[in-house]
C-alpha cells in the first residue's frame, strides 16, 4: 500500500514538475515585461539619445490615432522615425531569445550546412552531374553499375565516336571494372542507318571479354542444398553479331549469332568450397576449360504500355528462341525457349498499379548432349526469387511469377525531373526443374518483400527493396527498375 | 527493506520501470537526473516571448535596417541547393528544435519579432506596407513596381542567352539603353508563366514585397539583333559566342502568336550589386543590418499566407534576390522577391500538378500515411480528374481542397512552418484589403487572349481570397483595423470585422462585447457592455476616468479595452489607450 502510494506521488510529482516550472517562467516574465516602462522591443539606435519612458514634451492633443498611414502627420512622423534610425529590436534582444537546448542540438548542422551549401553550389553551377549522368556529349563518358548479378559496384567507362565519323556509323567500346573483381570489356561497331529505316535497324558487331570472378553455385535441380554452395571464376571471351528491328514503339524483333569460349576454373569469394571440391567435368558439364558454343537465335517483342519505361498500365511480350551447338570437341546442344510476359494493371487510377511478370525458360537437348552449367536456366537475381542468394537454383528449365504492389508515395519535383517516390510489396514465385517430373508444387520457392522505388520523368532512377526468404533476407539495390 | 526496493519505493514510478528494464541502480539515479535536468532546460528554453503589448512612445513604422554597410558576399543557389537545404537541413534543424516541439505542444508559439505596439510589422529593406495601409486607384495597382518605361519596341540588342535547360530565355538591351531578361511560355501553354508571372508580381508588390519591374511584352524576329559580345550557355555548360542559331533555337523552343509576334516577360534588371538569395532561416551574418532570424521575421512567416493564395509553391532560396544597393547615400542590402512563373494555374513549364500547394515535393509526413495503409490510401488530390486544367493559359487553380492553414510548398521551409495566429491574421489583412476591381485589374495585367481566362482566375482568386480571411478571421476574433475618432465630446472606436465582410450566407454574430479597465491587478471596470456595428463610443467621462486609472507611473492613463463577440469568450482582442490629459485618447496598442 505504501509502495503504491509512492508510486502515485511520484508520478504525479513527476507530471507536475514540468508544467509548473514553465507556468512560473511564464508568470515572472510577464511579470516583468508588463512592470518595466522602457520599451524593450523599441531600443533607439545608436543616433539616439535613451528616450525615456514618459515624454516630456508637450503633447498636441489627437484628434485620430489610426493604423492607417495616409495622412501628412503620418508622413512627418515617417521622417521622424529615419532620421532616428531606430530599429525595432536590436541584436542583444534576439541574443536572449536564443533556445539553449536548440542552439546546442543545431550546433552541429551550422558547422556542416554552410561547406555542404557551397559545395552543392559549387557542383550546380559546374553542372558536373551532366558529365557524369546527362546526355553523353563527350566521346568518353564515365559509366556505373555490374557487370552481372552480384557482382558488386563497378566503374568505368565508355567510348564512342558518335557522329565524328558518321551519322549512320559508330565504333563503341566500354569497360567495366567492380569491386569483386569482375570485369567487362567489349568493342564493336554500330550501325544505324539514317536514310534506310530512319534510325529503326540497329546491325552491331561486338567483340567482348567477360570475367566473372566469383559465381556462386549449389547443383542443380529445385531441391539443392545450400550447404554446397561453391564458387567458380569464368572467363569468357567472345563475339556477337545482332540485327534489331524496331517497326514501331509497339513492336521489335531482331536476330542475332553469337560465339563464345569459355573458361571455368575454381571461383573465389567467401564460400566453403570451391567448384573442384564438389564437381568435376563428368559429374557437372561445362566444368572445363575451352567450351566453345556457337548460338544463333531471334525473338520478336510486343507491348501496348503507356510508359514504356515506368509502365502503370498495359502489357508487353517477348518470345525467343535459340539453338546452340558446340563447335569443336565439346558435346553440346540444345534448343532455347524463352518467354518473358507483362502486365499492369491500375487499380482504379494509376496510383496503385499491380504488376505481374511470367518468365519462362526451356531448354531442349539434342540426343545426348547437354548444357553447360553455366548456361543454365537461374533463380536468385535480382528479379527472380529476390530473397535467396544469387543463383541460388538452376536448372535446365524455369517457370517463375512476380507479383508487384506499386503505389506512390512522394510526389517529388515534376520540373527538375525527379517525379517522386514509389512504394512497393512484392512476391516471387518460382522453381527450376530438368523433367517434367520435377514440376511439382512442393518445389515451387517464393520469396517477399518491400521497398522503394525512385522515379524520374521517363524512367525509374534507383530501385532500393528488401527481401525475405525462408533462407535468409537482406537489401538489394539497383540502378534502374526490376520489370 | 532491501536497498534495490528502497531505490525503487524513493523513485516511485520511474524507478519502478528502470527496474523492470534490468538498469542498474546507478544507472537508474543517473537517468532520473538527467531527465529531471532536460525538463529544466526544456523550461528555461521557453520563457515567454512576449513583445511588450503597450507604450506610450509613437509605433515604428520604419525599422531602420538600412545603415550604411561593406558589402558582404555573394550567397550561391540553385535548385539542388534549395532542395538538400529545405528538404534536408531546415527540416532537420527544425526536427532538432527542442524548443519549437515543445512550444508546439503547450500551445505557446514563438511569435514573431519584428512587430510594432499595433501588431504591425514595420517597413524595412524587407517590406513597404501598401495594401490595407494606403489606398491604391486602378491604376496604381495596375502599375505595381513598374516605375521605369515598359521596353521599348523596336530594335533589341541580344546581350545573353541560354539553349540548354527548361526554361530558355536571353537578356536584350532596348533602344533606351534598358536591360531586360525575356522569359517565356512553353509551346503548349502559351500565355501561362507569362501570365501567372505578371499577376503575381502586383499582387506581391502590394503586399508590400520588394519585386522586380515586369511587363508583357510581343516583339518579332525581325528586332533581335545579336550583340558581338553575346554569349550562350551550350550543352556542355561551356560559355561561347551566340549565333542566330543559337537564337532560332531558342525562339523554337517557346509559343509563337498567330500573327508571328512572340509574346515574352521582360523583367527589368534591379540596380544594385547581385548578392544571390535570402535564406529562410538564420540570417547574412556579414550584413551588420540583418539581425533578426529570418524564421522569426513576420514579412517572411507571412509568405505562407501570401503563397497559399497566389499558389507560389516554388518558394525558395532560388526566388529571391539580395541586392546591395545605393539610396539616399546609403549603402545596404534590399531584399526581393523574384521568379513568379510557378504561381497560379503555373509551374514554368507545364501547368500545375494537382498535388501542388497540398504536399511538399518529399513529403513524408503523407508518404507515411500512405504507408500504413499499404498503398491503399490516396490523398483525394493526386487524381488529375478531381482538380481538372481550365485552359492551357491559366492551368490548374481552383478553390478543390484549398486549406490555407495547410497549404504546402515544394521545399519545407522552417519559417513558413513556424508562421503563428498572428501572423497569419496580420497576413490576411492584407488579403482581405484587396477589392474586386483591384483584382480584376491585375488579372487583366497578364493580357490573356481568352476573357473567359481573365474571368475564371479572377473568380477562383476571390474565391480563395474568401477562403483566406474566413480561415484566419475565425482563428481570432476577426476585428482588426482599429481606428480612433472624435466627435463633439466622444471618441468613437470602429474597426472591420472580417467575418463579417466575408461572409457568404452565414450569419456572423456582430454583437460586440467590451470591457474597460485600468492595468492593475486589482483595477475596477471602468464600462462594459454591449454594442453592434463596430463602432464603440467612448465618452468624455470615460476618457477622464482613463486617465485618472493606473496606481503608478508606468501605467497611470492606460486603460486596456478588450473586445469579444458576444458569446465567444475565448477569442479577445484587447486596445490599450492611453488618455494623458482626461480630453485626448490614443491607441497605444493591440493585442488580438
Amino acid at each position: 500500500m505504501l509502495r503504491k502510494t509512492i508510486n502515485l506521488v511520484g508520478l504525479l510529482l513527476f507530471l507536475l514538475i514540468i508544467p509548473a516550472y514553465i507556468l512560473g517562467q511564464t508568470a515572472v516574465e510577464k511579470i516583468k515585461n508588463n512592470s518595466s516602462d522602457k520599451p524593450k522591443t523599441q531600443k533607439p539606435g545608436k543616433a539616439v539619445e535613451k528616450e525615456k519612458g514618459l515624454q516630456t514634451e508637450q503633447q498636441p492633443i489627437v484628434v485620430s490615432q489610426s493604423v492607417e498611414e495616409n495622412s501628412d502627420e503620418t508622413d512627418e512622423t515617417n521622417r521622424d522615425d529615419e532620421q532616428q534610425r531606430r530599429r525595432i529590436v536590436t541584436a542583444d534582444d534576439i541574443k536572449k531569445r536564443r533556445s539553449a537546448i536548440g542552439s546546442f542540438l543545431m550546433k552541429p548542422f551550422r558547422a556542416v550546412a554552410p561547406a555542404v551549401m557551397d559545395r552543392i553550389t559549387t557542383f550546380e553551377e559546374d553542372k558536373q552531374y551532366l558529365i557524369l549522368f546527362g546526355p553523353q556529349t563527350f566521346p568518353i563518358n564515365p559509366q556505373f553499375g555490374g557487370v552481372s548479378e552480384d557482382s558488386g559496384f563497378g566503374v568505368g567507362f565508355t567510348a564512342s565516336t558518335r557522329d565524328y565519323l558518321s551519322k549512320d556509323f559508330r565504333i563503341i567500346g566500354s569497360t567495366l571494372v567492380t569491386s569483386k573483381n569482375y570485369a567487362r570489356t567489349n568493342v564493336g561497331f554500330e550501325f544505324t542507318p539514317q536514310k534506310f529505316a530512319k534510325n529503326k535497324l540497329t546491325i552491331k558487331l561486338i567483340g567482348q571479354q567477360l570475367l566473372l570472378a566469383q559465381e556462386d553455385f549449389y547443383g542443380t535441380g529445385a531441391n539443392s542444398s545450400k550447404d554446397n554452395e561453391t564458387s567458380f571464376y569464368q572467363r569468357q571471351l567472345g563475339a556477337k553479331l545482332s540485327v534489331d528491328f524496331e517497326v514501331n514503339k509497339n513492336l521489335k524483333f531482331g536476330a542475332f549469332t553469337e560465339f563464345t569460349r569459355n573458361d571455368i576454373t575454381e571461383g573465389g569469394g567467401d564460400t566453403s568450397f570451391v567448384i573442384s571440391d564438389r564437381f568435376n567435368s563428368q559429374t557437372l558439364p561445362g566444368l572445363d576449360r575451352n567450351v566453345r558454343l556457337l548460338e544463333t537465335g531471334a525473338f520478336i517483342q510486343t507491348q501496348m504500355l503507356d510508359e514504356p519505361e515506368n509502365p502503370h498500365s498495359g502489357w508487353s511480350t517477348k518470345f525467343s528462341f535459340s539453338n546452340v551447338d558446340s563447335p569443336g570437341r565439346n558435346s553440346f546442344g540444345w534448343q532455347n525457349y524463352g518467354i518473358d510476359a507483362r502486365t499492369y494493371i491500375p487499380l482504379g487510377n494509376k496510383l496503385r498499379v499491380v504488376a505481374l511478370r511470367f518468365l519462362g525458360d526451356f531448354k531442349d537437348t539434342k540426343g545426348n548432349s547437354a548444357v553447360p552449367f553455366f548456361r543454365l536456366a537461374r533463380l536468385g537475381t535480382g528479379e527472380t526469387l529476390r530473397g535467396y542468394d544469387t543463383f541460388r537454383f538452376q536448372g535446365n528449365n524455369l517457370v517463375h511469377l512476380n507479383v508487384e504492389y506499386r503505389f506512390k508515395l512522394m510526389q517529388g519535383f515534376e520540373t527538375s525531373g525527379f517525379t517522386g517516390v514509389e512504394g512497393v510489396f512484392f512476391g516471387d514465385f518460382g522453381q527450376v526443374y530438368n523433367n517434367y517430373d520435377e514440376l511439382k508444387w512442393r518445389n515451387l520457392r517464393a520469396t517477399w518483400g518491400g521497398g522503394f522505388r525512385i522515379t524520374t520523368k521517363s524512367s525509374v532512377a534507383l530501385t532500393l527493396l528488401y527481401a525475405q526468404s525462408p533462407e535468409r533476407g537482406g537489401i538489394l539495390w539497383r540502378f534502374g527498375r526490376t520489370f | 527493506m532491501p536497498k534495490a526496493q528502497k531505490e525503487v519505493a524513493f523513485c516511485g514510478v520511474l524507478g519502478e520501470l528502470f527496474n523492470k528494464l534490468g538498469m542498474d541502480l546507478m544507472l537508474r539515479n543517473k537517468l532520473i537526473i538527467f531527465t529531471a535536468i532536460i525538463s529544466m532546460f526544456l523550461s528555461l528554453s521557453i520563457q515567454a516571448q512576449r513583445p511588450k503589448v503597450y507604450s506610450r512612445e509613437k509605433p515604428i513604422k520604419i525599422d531602420f535596417d538600412m545603415e550604411n554597410i561593406k558589402q558582404p558576399k555573394s550567397i550561391g543557389t540553385g535548385y539542388l541547393y534549395d532542395f538538400i537545404d529545405g528538404t534536408i537541413f531546415q527540416s532537420t534543424r527544425r526536427n532538432l528544435d527542442v524548443a519549437h516541439k515543445f512550444r508546439k505542444v503547450s500551445g505557446k508559439k514563438k511569435e514573431s519579432i519584428n512587430v510594432n505596439i499595433l501588431d504591425q510589422v514595420p517597413d524595412s529593406s524587407w517590406f513597404t506596407n501598401r495594401i490595407s495601409t494606403q489606398d491604391f486607384s486602378i491604376e496604381e495597382i495596375k502599375r505595381g513596381s513598374n516605375v521605369n518605361p515598359k521596353p521599348k519596341s523596336g530594335k533589341l540588342i541580344v546581350l545573353r542567352g541560354k539553349t540548354v535547360g527548361a526554361t530558355p530565355g536571353f537578356w536584350v538591351r532596348d533602344e533606351n539603353g534598358q536591360t531586360f531578361i525575356l522569359k517565356f511560355d512553353p509551346k503548349d501553354f502559351p500565355e501561362l508563366a507569362s501570365g501567372a508571372e505578371m499577376i503575381a508580381t502586383k499582387m506581391f508588390w502590394a503586399f508590400g514585397f520588394n519585386v522586380p519591374e515586369n511587363h508583357i511584352f510581343h516583339f518579332r524576329r525581325e528586332d533581335l539583333e545579336i550583340s558581338e559580345e553575346a554569349q550562350v550557355t551550350g550543352e556542355k555548360n561551356k560559355k561561347r559566342g551566340m549565333t542566330e542559331a543559337d537564337l532560332d533555337l531558342i525562339l523554337s523552343k517557346i509559343a509563337r502568336q498567330s500573327d508571328g509576334q512572340y509574346r515574352s516577360l521582360a523583367s527589368r534588371l534591379i540596380d544594385g550589386s547581385p548578392l544571390g538569395g535570402i535564406t529562410f532561416s538564420g540570417r547574412r551574418k556579414d550584413d551588420p543590418n540583418d539581425i533578426i532570424p529570418h524564421e522569426i521575421r513576420r514579412d517572411v512567416r507571412a509568405l505562407k499566407v501570401f503563397g497559399a493564395w497566389t499558389e507560389h509553391n516554388d518558394l525558395r532560396v532560388g526566388n529571391t534576390f539580395d541586392v546591395f544597393v545605393e539610396e539616399d547615400g546609403r549603402k545596404f542590402v534590399r531584399h526581393y522577391l523574384i521568379d513568379f512563373g510557378s504561381t497560379f494555374g503555373s509551374d514554368s513549364v507545364q501547368v500545375n500538378l494537382p498535388e501542388v500547394g497540398r504536399e511538399h515535393g518529399l513529403d513524408f509526413n503523407q508518404a507515411g500515411k500512405i504507408l500504413l495503409s499499404g498503398g491503399l490510401y490516396q490523398p483525394p488530390w493526386r487524381s488529375k480528374k478531381h482538380d481538372p486544367v481550365f485552359s492551357p493559359a491559366v492551368g490548374r487553380y481552383s478553390t478543390k481542397n484549398f486549406s490555407p492553414n495547410k497549404w504546402k510548398q515544394n521545399f519545407p521551409l522552417v519559417a513558413l512552418g513556424q508562421m503563428t495566429d498572428l501572423d497569419g491574421f496580420w497576413a490576411m489583412q492584407k488579403v482581405a484589403a484587396f477589392t474586386p476591381e483591384q483584382i480584376r485589374a491585375i488579372v487583366e495585367t497578364a493580357e490573356y487572349s481568352k476573357e473567359s481566362d481573365t474571368e475564371y482566375l479572377t473568380r477562383q482568386i476571390l474565391a480563395r481570397q474568401r477562403i483566406i480571411v474566413q480561415h484566419y478571421a475565425n482563428e481570432l476574433m476577426g476585428i482588426g483595423k482599429f481606428n480612433l475618432k472624435r466627435e463633439g465630446d466622444s471618441s468613437y472606436l470602429n474597426f472591420k470585422d472580417y467575418r463579417k465582410q466575408f461572409s457568404l450566407d452565414e450569419i456572423v454574430n456582430s454583437q460586440y462585447e467590451y470591457k474597460l479597465q485600468g492595468l492593475d491587478k486589482n483595477a475596477k471596470t471602468l464600462a462594459e457592455g454591449v454594442f453592434n456595428d463596430a463602432n464603440l463610443e467612448i465618452n468624455s467621462d470615460l476618457v477622464e476616468q482613463i486617465s485618472a486609472v493606473g496606481n503608478a507611473e508606468k501605467n497611470r492613463g492606460i486603460a486596456k479595452l478588450i473586445l469579444n463577440r458576444k458569446g465567444e469568450g475565448g477569442k479577445k482582442a484587447t486596445v490599450y489607450l492611453w488618455s494623458k490629459d482626461g480630453i485626448s485618447l490614443e491607441i497605444v496598442g493591440i493585442v488580438h
